[in-house]
């Protein structure tokens, strides 16, 4: 019994160290939001050179040009608006972080203008398109742009007087630009909403794209993201919806180093390539004059053409187009979903050089000839209205509406169903091309996202993107 | 039978008694030179019998009996001549002279100006001249088939021209020295371009019929503006004559090209001249129907008829104190050619070889000009008295160009997009010059002159306006080609116009120190205003719902504003910018003759003062911009004359260039595929020139020069890629160290009686090395620019090449036939102009190269009455194509038009034969 009560105490006092240990406090505090350098006053409307911090939630007027200069950084905290009240430009000589989180993102937008984001509103007349400010110009000495949960909205308008040496007096600006070569520029978990031309326009960079929304881009031309020499990046898990032309684009023109390299994956692209004036020019993926990369697992809905990768021809055919570094673009398991025959006949479009992918979906022995050869013409009538991917709420069939005629996210929602066919149908067995962007939460990546299993920017285990 | 034949024998005896013949040589007095076309005349029992000296100044009359006779010699210029002589022989030769004409006015003597439109005087002028020229006088232009004097340049030694679109000569490169080299004089006074960039002047405004005598001066004497390295333009133009003179043309011709496919204009009358922006201020929100499209229609018309008039009238009045003449011009000519042009790529393709050619469009060009030159200049000379002399000189110059550039933008394409172009675009370009001039013996030994000149130069191209129109060929289901419906571009609508306003003052004095021994001196100043003005608006032709508009006609077009900010004027453009300049220069010379040698030498000083205004933001480096700098220019030009009839010289003068106005200006201009900006770090152009030089004058009208060039360039003008930031590269104008050009002239006249053939040869080699840029693939496989530095080119890659627009070979020859008996004289000549650089690439082993090219060109012109004549003038006979080659193996495959595998053709400018055909009258 002795021996007994000797254990009973031996275990009371056991479980009160235990139960002591337990009782230490837990303790959660909110960390300090990081501010560099001084607060900058939003008394007076900015304009001329700023550095420091833009205080949390607080709005700020922009009535010039604005110059963050070469060794100096602006940061801006989470819920921060920025009105630009004209035709101006944030220039970023130093460095840029606009830091917005989930719950309080940022703003650079304008005042007292009202989207008209009703399916069938005439482009002709919507603000989108109007370019009613500059845009976040990276300047050739740009060290770093680091652009998280922020709005970027209506911008892209003229510079009567640029005030970066790579665009001329009166061209248009693109609402986020960027072009040194060794600089940094992020874009994380961001809105791209409107612009004239290009959304994105990149002269050089280490780029890193990622779990962004692109929404109204290009008003008769432009892509979300047009990419010049001298880039070389990520871009995952973004959507892109009602693009003029491509969504992405790569090319290696400019003379600048190293050759453009782009890793485009698990990207959603939406009814692209209607509003561009010209004829035929590309809807969802583009690779040409000399650049190189890869394209796998992106989910491309109803848009002009499918992935097409500009090739020498043997024959001269006469076209303006250069050919990309064929030899070094790897794609495949990219999913296309179509409507209508005249979309179907360019899943592999005429007259280039994309190479049928035995993982792409529809699988193209499916409607393709046996003897196809890239740049063929085809008859895709056989797969209109196939592999419905099951948007949680997107319908498809696409009849009612006109495929240019969605150009904003509203109430869709592009996840995937789990009876959705792009599930688990991905391609894994690559990793990011590794370009020195670092990770970091205030100066780099929040996180490089890995490819996955399922295919578009949604994937099920909802480590893409978040909007 | 055989008194018959006695009758024979006696008449074939008299007959040959009768039968004498005179004949002889007129020559110039004082310098023994034949004079050409001199009437020579005898009178026989109240009959006269005449006829004309030849090319050697020759005459013969035949079938003058044994007697005594008047024979009379005249020549314009030159005072009759009255002998009397006696026929005694069979043959009898008798030479005779003239004397010039003078006219005395107290002391002042006033020599007939319309010697110096003569061959003969222009040969005499090269032989006296203090340095080194070549001279081409009216006599010799008259019977040239050109009608302008860009087209005139190419017939002197050592001069090639850059055509333009309709293929006329519009710059001179002088002994491979590229326009921005050289500068152009009217009198003596140098004038303002109405280009909006550059110095140099376009010589196609210029009828060629204005001119008393076109000089190229080819070495720099201190008296002279400093800023000629290849040579000086300097077109004398008419001047008044000693007597009444009346001289007026009129032809009318046509253009072969028009002969095949009709001529398509458009009428520019109601062109607007000012933007909507200049009439309603920059901040003004224009509306769509601001903008015409009237000249967006075109009109074909077939074989459009060419027409050309000038006049002169001249004369001295009020007791020979005052002379004057006036002329003018009109020409209304259609030109054109068909081209093909290979746009090349902004950057070649790394593959499979490192810079392989790439074009992005092959465009098929039909150009349709109207062409209308109109000038008007007045000379007058007022004598205060003896020691005093005054003269205006006024010119006014108008060449109004209406292109219109039809082009097929893709038309070898078998799929993808094809777009027509049509581009209407009037151009105004205006030379107004005012001079004022004064000549003063102030004691004997001491002459003083000055001159005060304002010029003026614009040129504006009112509502340039270029139409596009898309379509697309697809693959149809039949496996043939199909278009698409036509859409319609957005419509651009430009308007640009600038000045160059310019005020010069010019004294010189000059003094006869000893009977061997001339001083003098002076100076310059000279300020120029220089303003561009450039606004564009392009007119969107979207429909509402983002739909693209179907083209019907241009009438039918609806056009909009979207984005809304394209209603605003374009004003900030770069291309707005003022610049001055003001140029200061003084100089002292002297001129000793010992003996044989005559030495010509000085220093000359010019300090140069320019600035500028641009477009440019206050917070980038270089908005505005100032930039002085002196020279110092000594020359020395030495004159040996072995006889009379020969010299040689050896001289040396140092020359400058300055850059372009726009050159320094660093404001970015957007580029395809690399921007373009002005760079405010060049340098001015340096050279040292050597000239050496034998010439014979055999007779007054022949001529034989050899001599060789040689010349030493600091910091010549190039472009190349300049870094402006982390990787960033910019297309500036650069100083690339020095370059060499030197080479040979051969210049020759002869004359055999009523046959001449006169030619020039030029050899010249130059040399300049230049960055230039590879795209290629690295050893990994990337694909890399160099520069910047890279494993493969750690120095950037350069290239040695000869300068642009330099021909190794440049030569004409001119077959021609004067009867002065007949009234007749013709002349055939060709041109050749060896290969040369016409662009320069920025990437290594792209440059365009002009092939080696030829033309055949004839005229006549015949006497019909007293003071009427007719003449043609036919050009381009063999109808010789300009073509363009790039010089890289033509891997490519597939491309149209080529003829060789060694080379690859990018350019194919044809302009077929033009003809003319007129009358003029001259009274003199």
């Amino acid at each position: 019994m002795k021996k007994f009560s000797n254990l009973l105490i031996a275990i009371c006092l056991l479980a009160c160290v235990f139960s002591c240990s337990k009782s230490d406090e837990v303790v959660t505090v909110s960390q300090p939001l990081l501010t560099i350098g001084k607060a900058v006053d939003n008394k007076t409307p900015l304009s001329g050179s700023i550095k420091g911090t833009m205080k949390s939630d607080s709005v700020y007027n922009v009535n010039g040009d604005v110059f963050i200069n070469e060794n100096d950084t602006l940061l801006i905290q989470p819920g921060v608006k920025i009105y630009i009240n004209g035709n101006y430009s944030i220039v970023v000589k130093g460095t840029l972080l606009s830091l917005g989180s989930k719950d309080k993102p940022i703003y650079f937008t304008v005042k007292n203008v009202t989207k008209t984001d009703q399916i069938g509103a005439d482009p002709t007349t919507d603000p989108a398109y109007k370019g009613l400010w500059g845009g976040i110009l990276g300047e050739t000495t740009a060290k770093l742009l680091v652009v998280k949960w922020t709005h970027v909205e209506f911008g892209g308008g003229k510079a009567t007087v640029s005030p970066v040496s790579f665009i001329a007096n009166n061209g248009n600006t693109y609402p986020l630009c960027f072009s040194n070569p060794d600089g940094v520029f992020v874009l994380e978990d961001s809105w791209v909403y409107g612009s004239v031309d290009d959304p994105i326009r990149t002269f050089g960079g280490k780029l890193h794209v990622m779990r962004n929304t692109f929404e109204k881009s290009g008003f008769t031309g432009g892509e979300c993201l047009n990419i010049k020499s001298g880039s070389v990046g990520n871009f995952a898990y973004n959507l892109f919806i009602g693009s003029a032309t491509n969504g992405s684009k790569a090319s290696n023109n400019g003379g600048k180093n190293p050759q453009t390299t782009i890793y485009m994956y698990n990207n959603t692209y939406i009814d692209c390539g209607y509003r561009r004036a010209a004829a035929g020019r590309g809807g969802s993926i583009n690779f040409e004059e000399g650049s190189r990369g890869v394209a796998y697992n992106n989910l491309i809905v109803n848009c002009k053409y499918g992935v097409r990768i500009v090739g020498a021809n043997g024959t001269y055919l006469g076209n303006t187009l250069v050919s990309a570094d064929t030899a070094n673009i790897k794609y495949g398991y990219n999913f296309n979903y179509v409507d209508s025959t005249f979309i179907a006949n360019e899943i592999y479009p005429t007259g280039f050089a994309t190479k049928i992918q035995s993982t792409d979906i529809p699988a193209p022995g499916s409607f393709l000839p046996a003897s196809y050869k890239p740049g063929q013409v085809y008859d895709g009538s056989a797969v209109v209205g196939k592999n419905n991917p099951s948007f949680v709420n997107f319908p498809l069939p696409q009849t009612s509406k006109r495929m240019r005629d969605i150009s904003v996210v509203g109430t869709y929602n592009f996840r995937l169903q789990s009876n959705s066919p792009a599930l688990g149908k991905g391609f894994t067995g690559f990793s990011p091309l590794a370009n020195g962007v670092p990770v970091s939460a205030n100066f780099g990546a929040t996180e490089i996202t890995p490819p996955n299993k399922d295919l578009g920017a949604y994937p099920s285990d909802n480590s893409g993107n978040k909007h | 039978m055989q008194h018959f034949y006695k009758i024979i024998i006696f008449l074939l005896l008299s007959n040959q008694l009768l039968a004498g013949s005179l004949k002889g040589k007129v020559v110039d007095s004082r310098t023994n030179e034949p004079l050409v076309g001199a009437s020579v005349t005898v009178k026989i029992n109240d009959k006269k019998i005449g006829t004309l000296t030849d090319l050697e100044g020759k005459y013969e009359i035949k079938n003058i009996s044994a007697g005594t006779y008047e024979i009379h010699c005249s020549y314009t210029g030159y005072k009759k001549a009255e002998h009397k002589i006696t026929v005694t022989q069979d043959k009898i030769t008798f030479n005779i002279s003239l004397t010039e004409t003078s006219i005395d006015i107290g002391e002042v003597v006033v020599k007939g100006s319309v010697n110096k439109e003569t061959e003969s005087s222009a040969r005499k002028s090269e032989k006296n001249s203090d340095n080194i020229l070549n001279i081409i006088p009216a006599k010799t232009i008259q019977l040239l088939p050109d009608i302008t004097v860009g087209n005139i340049l190419q017939r002197i030694s050592g001069v090639s021209v850059v055509r333009n679109s309709s293929g006329d000569g519009q710059y001179a490169i002088i002994r491979g020295m590229d326009k921005r080299y050289n500068y152009t004089l009217v009198n003596g006074i140098k004038i303002p371009s109405p280009d909006n960039k550059n110095r140099y002047v376009p010589m196609d405004i210029f009828p060629a019929e204005m001119l008393e005598r076109l000089e190229v001066v080819k070495a720099l004497t201190p008296n002279m503006e400093g800023d000629a390295i290849g040579g000086a333009m300097n077109m004398i133009m008419k001047s008044a004559p000693d007597h009444l003179t009346i001289s007026a043309t009129a032809s009318t011709g046509y253009s072969q090209l028009f002969a095949d496919r009709p001529f398509s204009g458009f009428d520019s009358k109601g062109i607007a001249f000012q933007a909507p922006s200049e009439i309603h201020g920059s901040k003004y929100v224009a509306v769509p129907s601001d903008f015409s499209v009237k000249h967006l229609n075109y009109q074909e018309v077939k074989l459009p008829v060419n027409s050309l008039f000038g006049f002169t009238l001249g004369n001295r009045i009020l007791n020979n104190k005052l002379g004057f003449v006036i002329a003018g011009s009109f020409q209304k000519t259609y030109r054109g050619s068909n081209s093909i042009f290979f746009n090349p790529n902004g950057q070649p393709s790394p593959d499979p070889a490192p810079n392989t050619p790439l074009f992005d469009k092959i465009q098929k060009r039909e150009y349709s000009t109207l062409q209308t030159r109109s000038g008007l200049h007045t000379k007058l000379d007022y004598l205060l008295n003896a020691n005093n002399k005054l003269s205006l000189y006024g010119m006014f110059m108008q060449l109004d160009e209406e292109m219109h550039r039809h082009t097929m933008d893709n038309s070898f394409t078998v799929l993808g997009d094809e777009s027509i172009l049509d581009r209407s675009r009037f151009q105004r370009q205006n030379i107004y010059n005012a001079t004022l001039q004064g000549n003063h013996t102030l004691t004997p030994k001491l002459k003083f002159n000055w001159s005060a000149a304002y010029s003026n130069a614009t040129s504006k191209t009112p509502d340039w306006t270029d139409l596009s129109v898309t379509y697309k060929i697809t693959m149809g289901a039949d496996g043939k080609p199909t278009e698409s419906a036509r859409y319609i571009d957005p419509v651009t609508h430009i308007w640009t116009h600038n000045q160059d306003e310019d005020k010069s003052g010019y004294l010189n004095f000059i003094y006869d120190l000893k009977k061997n021994v001339e001083i003098s001196a002076g100076g310059m100043y000279r300020t120029k205003n220089r303003s561009n003005f450039y606004t564009s608006n392009r007119l969107n032709t979207v429909l509402p719902g983002a739909d693209r508009q179907v083209f019907t006609t241009i009438n039918q077009a609806i056009f909009s504003f979207r984005p809304e900010s394209d209603a605003y004027a374009d004003t900030t453009n770069g291309n707005n910018y003022t610049a001055q300049e003001q140029i200061t220069a003084a100089y002292i010379q002297g001129k000793v003759l010992l003996n044989k040698l005559q030495i010509v030498g000085g220093l000359r000083a010019e300090n140069t003062s320019q600035s500028y205004t641009s477009q440019l933001p206050v917070t980038a480096i270089g908005k505005t911009g100032k930039i002085e700098y002196l020279d110092l220019l000594p020359s020395v030009h030495f004159k040996y004359s072995l006889d009379e009839r020969q010299n040689i010289r050896l001289s040396y003068f140092k020359g400058i260039s300055r850059p372009g106005y726009f050159e320094f200006i660093p404001a970015p201009i957007a580029g395809d595929y690399f921007d373009e900006s002005g760079n405010y770090n060049i340098k001015h152009t340096q050279s040292d020139n050597i000239d050496l030089r034998y010439e014979i004058f055999p007779k007054g009208n022949e001529q034989l020069l050899v001599g060789a060039f040689y010349k030493n360039l600091t910091n010549p003008i190039e472009y190349g890629f300049q870094q402006v930031g982390n990787n960033s590269y910019l297309y500036t104008p650069q100083n690339f160290g020095n370059a060499t050009n030197y080479g040979f002239e051969l210049v020759f006249v002869k004359y055999l009686r009523n046959w001449g053939i006169s030619g020039n040869y030029t050899y010249t080699k130059s040399s300049i090395t230049t960055t230039k840029r590879v795209y290629y693939r690295d050893a990994n496989g990337f694909i890399q620019n160099a520069p910047p530095a890279t494993p493969e080119y750690p120095t950037p890659p350069t290239q040695t090449r000869p300068l642009q627009g330099q021909s190794d070979h440049i030569a004409n020859i001119s077959l021609i036939y004067k009867n002065a008996k007949l009234d007749f004289d013709a002349q055939l000549s060709w041109v050749y102009t060896g290969k040369r650089i016409n662009i320069v690439s920025p990437y290594k082993d792209l440059d365009y190269w002009q092939r080696g090219t030829s033309q055949l060109d004839f005229s006549a012109e015949k006497r019909l009455l007293k003071n009427f004549s007719v003449f043609v003038k036919m050009t381009n006979l063999l109808n010789n194509p300009i073509i363009v080659e790039i010089l890289h193996p033509n891997t490519l495959g597939g491309l149209p038009e080529q003829t060789q595998d060694d080379k690859i053709l990018v350019q194919k400018d044809v302009f077929q034969q033009t003809y003319l055909a007129g009358i003029r009258y001259k009274l003199q």
